[in-house]
């Protein structure tokens, strides 16, 4: 179940990839709402991105516990998600725009309602399965590494929490959804990286390694090309 | 402080390649390949 639902999450997340990431300026007719600066729509992006590279590889895997943190981490990630959609429910577009808008906000309020109770409920199904116990001979994480986290989680607090301190201090313009957005990214990073402190097999933690890597990598490449493009119009 | 943001995610790209090299080269020898 696990396995084909992954693949589900992946095929959700490719078409988010594509329209966040690679067209930020075409948010108004192709997003749930309108995203301005482009760069807000790419850092979101990048998230979604990274998240279709790690369900897919969890599509492709034959063990549970290198996924366990990173499924943690989605499960609050959209349950947080649900919220800040539910906090801010007149941004969204309602399904008064083009066709992909209006598609891709029904799409958003199905997924966002369902996903925080089918993924959380995946991850319980399946921590039953695993023992915790490394496998003989296998590499150890060692203790100052079990420190990713915690600086993620005050960020995500501060983001969730309280999002006119972080409108008031960032490098282009944030609005109250889009700064919750950025605090639910942060907490699904925090929430895994806290998982994993309590957990010392490699074996755990690489997929998640691997993920980190190629969200901050599509985060450094799609602020480099945002930068110039900090028009607030129309921001929501 | 987005930059402060960013450069906390640099510096856990940095630690966590650096981990990352620290436990393959663990997998390699366990695994008789070096």
């Amino acid at each position: 179940m696990t396995h084909w639902a992954s693949l589900v999450v992946f095929a959700i997340l490719v078409p988010a990839l594509i329209i966040l990431w690679g067209l930020p300026d075409r948010t108004a007719d192709a997003w749930a709402w309108w995203i301005v600066p482009d760069a807000s729509a790419i850092f979101l992006g990048a998230g979604y991105g990274a998240g279709a590279y790690f369900f897919l590889r969890t599509f492709l895997g034959r063990q549970w516990h290198p996924s366990a943190a990173g499924v943690l981490g989605a499960a609050f990630f959209a349950g947080l998600m649900l919220i800040a959609t539910l906090i801010h429910w007149d941004k969204f577009n309602h399904g008064d725009a083009p066709l992909v808008g209006a598609l891709v906000f029904y799409g958003w309020v199905g997924v966002y309602i369902v996903s925080p109770f089918v993924v959380m409920g995946l991850w319980c199904l399946n921590r039953r399965t695993d023992s915790g116990q490394p496998a003989p001979s296998e590499p150890i994480v060692p203790q100052r590494a079990r420190l990713v986290g915690v600086g993620a989680l005050a960020a995500a607090a501060v983001f969730l929490l309280s999002p006119q301190t972080m409108i008031d201090a960032w490098g282009w313009r944030l609005t109250p959804l889009t700064a919750r957005v950025i605090g639910c990214l942060t907490a699904q990073v925090a929430v895994g990286a806290l998982w994993l402190s309590v957990d010392r097999r490699w074996s755990a933690w690489r997929l998640i390694v691997q993920t980190y890597f190629v969200a901050t990598a599509l985060l450094l490449v799609g602020a480099a090309r945002a930068r110039g493009t900090t028009s607030t119009a129309g921001a929501r | 402080m987005t930059w402060l943001y960013l450069g906390g995610l640099l510096a856990g790209d940095v630690a966590l390649a650096v981990l990352y090299r620290s436990m393959s080269r663990q997998e390699r020898l366990r695994d008789g390949a070096v």
